[in-house]
């Protein structure tokens, strides 16, 4: 229940700050919600990752047009297409993870457009600067979102997988 | 593993299946929404936990002032309200009612609210601000109500949800039994030498394109719609039922055919009415005389809303197209207006445990009923608009209804229409300085923060608790 608050209260002033700092440059902001959500896909189980998806789909429909359910469905859909993605693209590899966090911005973008902005633009407003940023900033990030309390498993089961097979 | 794949699957599946759900109303809260945002609200800000303990108190003293004396807008409102009322009541109209083998008088009445008998479908009931008393409902039941020289529907003999009495707009059609049905005879503006079409008119379905709809209409396939004979005007006409309670000549609407109009065959005939039941502030009740010193009476004892004031204690950053605040003020609904000064600033989003989340005027998708003042004319232009996002130095609305205006909006002074206690009317917007097509640009009295001394109206419910706080021995 602690772990619980404590992710929330991370996640709700991470989002606070990545709002101030959007409206301030313009739309140039990292998108932190898709790091997160790479994150998700790379390195948690799937209860994990919902329980993640959740908390992070509240302080969005607190802080951003839209209701809950439609955040949190909008996070699931663009955090099933990273995960399958991860099979094939080797999430462990710095470049795919920039290229993965350049997909789910960009979804993520699109999806709020259509859904929240009667498919005219994105609330945020987010540039294509926006989206080439957060392809930059998500392997440093993706080394530091392990301190809100979930490891990566995945990448720890991956090798243990394949010397059960060989 | 194999569980995770397990899980994934079940994922996927209500991925697939809530589909429909959120696509539909992405913007639609859940119920019990609001409390789990209020929860999220705490940890952004931890400091609103320690104004639960001086909000009653607060409320209180705020009802014991009256927050309209000597205010600066008031002269405003008072005169916005004058030229409403005018424009509502028509002399001739007044006449062919006084004509009537019963005749009635006019009553102009504040509309409260307007609301839809199921949720997601057209609002076709008006709440007034008038109680439903027993006694006195039976002989208002049934009595016209009008807007200029349209006739808009029919006092209901059933008190609405908070006790008041209601309107059944011609549009309402309930889900069991007969809707209203009016006889009416449409006549060509454009060429009145061609033949009048007799038809009977009653409320469309909440799915069709147009509010009303005609049935038994001779002749049935008659073209309406092309140049020189467009628009065919339905008006009220004498009938066996209803001729001793509505006069003849009351407009009902622009007729709109659809079918397969280059055979001449006509689908549906449908109704557009000069009135949409979301933009309607004042209306006029005709009543038998002997109830009108009643009605006066309960008009002029109509008290005002004490106001509430709201602590913001976080605001969204300017510079995007929709600006949130965080704040707090019990007892508010989601509906209810912010203002600041004589400007309304906001519109309460969500509201729990006191804790309210607004957004500012203009966020896109906020549909608000307002009033224009257009440069050089009296008439004062009621609409409905719907926001489109912030722009620097005002907002972008986008005119819901009428769907054709005539006249440019430009340099019109915008004030706010009814909608419910929270909202009232005649609450400054701002100044349109483009109109482009249904696009109107408003330039808005904001500064980059929102307004010191924000305010809201607080409900009856709220009103009532707070008279007693007061009046209890201290």
């Amino acid at each position: 229940m602690i772990g619980l608050v404590l992710r929330s209260l991370v996640l709700v002033h991470l989002l606070a700050l990545e709002l101030i700092v959007t409206a301030r440059l313009g739309g140039v902001a990292p998108d932190l919600s898709a790091v997160v959500l790479v994150w998700c896909a790379l390195a948690l189980r799937t209860r994990s990752a919902l329980l993640v998806i959740v908390l992070l789909a509240v302080p969005r429909s607190l802080l951003l047009p839209g209701s809950l359910h439609a955040h949190a469905w909008l996070l699931c859909g663009v955090w099933l297409v990273l995960r399958s993605s991860c099979h094939y693209l080797f999430g462990e590899r710095w470049f795919w993870q920039m290229l993965l966090a350049a997909l789910a911005a960009a979804a993520l973008a699109l999806a709020q457009g259509l859904l929240f902005g009667d498919a005219h633009a994105d609330p945020l407003g987010p540039a294509l600067l926006a989206i080439t940023l957060t392809a930059i900033v998500a392997p440093g990030l993706l080394l530091l979102l392990p301190l809100l309390g979930a490891g990566l498993r995945r990448r720890e089961e991956r090798p243990a997988r394949t010397e059960a097979i060989s | 593993m194999r569980r995770d794949t397990r899980e994934l699957r079940w994922v996927l599946l209500l991925f697939v299946l809530t589909a429909p759900f959120v696509l539909r109303a992405p913007r639609s809260p859940l119920p019990g929404e609001d409390y789990v945002h209020a929860g999220a609200a705490l940890l952004l800000r931890p400091a609103l936990l320690l104004q639960e303990f001086g909000g009653a108190r607060a409320v209180a003293l705020a009802a014991e002032e009256d927050p309209l004396e000597g205010a600066p807008g008031r002269a405003t409102r008072a005169a916005l309200d004058a030229a409403l009322e005018e424009q509502v009541l028509a002399a001739d109209v007044a006449a062919r009612f006084a004509a009537l083998p019963r005749p009635r008088v006019p009553c102009i009445v504040e509309v409260r609210r307007a609301r839809a008998r199921r949720s997601g479908t057209r609002p076709t009931l008006l709440d007034l601000a008038l109680p439903h008393v027993p006694e006195f409902a039976t002989a208002l039941a049934g009595s016209p109500v009008v807007v200029g020289e349209s006739l808009v529907g029919f006092v209901d003999a059933e008190p609405g949800p908070r006790g008041e009495l209601v309107v059944r707009s011609l549009a309402d059609r309930p889900v069991r039994g007969t809707g209203q049905r009016v006889i009416a005879l449409a006549e060509s503006a454009a060429d009145p030498s061609l033949p009048a079409i007799k038809l009977v008119v009653e409320g469309a379905g909440a799915t069709e394109r147009f509010p009303l709809r005609a049935f038994l209409t001779t002749p049935r396939h008659f073209d309406t719609w092309s140049e020189g004979r467009h628009p065919f005007v339905a008006r009220t006409t004498a009938s066996a039922d209803d001729r001793e309670l509505v006069p003849q000549q009351l407009r009902l609407g622009i007729v709109e055919d659809w079918g397969y109009l280059e055979r001449d065959f006509v689908l549906t005939r449908y109704l557009q009415p000069d009135w949409d039941a979301r933009s309607l502030v004042r209306v006029v009740l005709f009543v038998p005389p002997e109830l009108r010193g009643q009605l006066e009476s309960w008009r002029a004892q109509r008290e005002h809303a004490p106001r509430l004031p709201m602590h913001v204690a976080w605001e969204g950053p300017a510079g995007l197209t929709y600006r949130d605040a965080l704040g707090y003020a019990p007892g508010l609904e989601p509906g209810a207006g912010l203002f600041a000064g004589e400007q309304l600033c906001g519109i309460v989003r969500a509201a729990a445990f006191g804790l309210v989340f607004a957004e500012a005027l203009g966020s896109r998708g906020q549909q608000l009923p307002a009033l224009a003042r257009v440069p050089g004319r009296a008439e004062i232009v009621p609409l409905l608009v719907e926001g489109q996002g912030l722009v620097p130095g005002g907002a972008r609305l986008r005119v819901v209804w009428p769907e054709e205006l005539a006249i440019s909006l430009r340099g019109a002074e915008l004030f706010s229409g009814v909608r419910g206690e929270g909202l009232p009317s005649g609450w400054r917007l701002g100044t349109v300085y483009a109109h482009q097509g249904r696009t109107l640009h408003v330039e808005r009295v904001t500064a980059r923060t929102w307004p010191e001394g924000l305010f809201a109206f607080a409900p009856s419910a709220r009103r009532e608790a707070a008279r007693t706080a007061a009046e209890a021995p201290r």
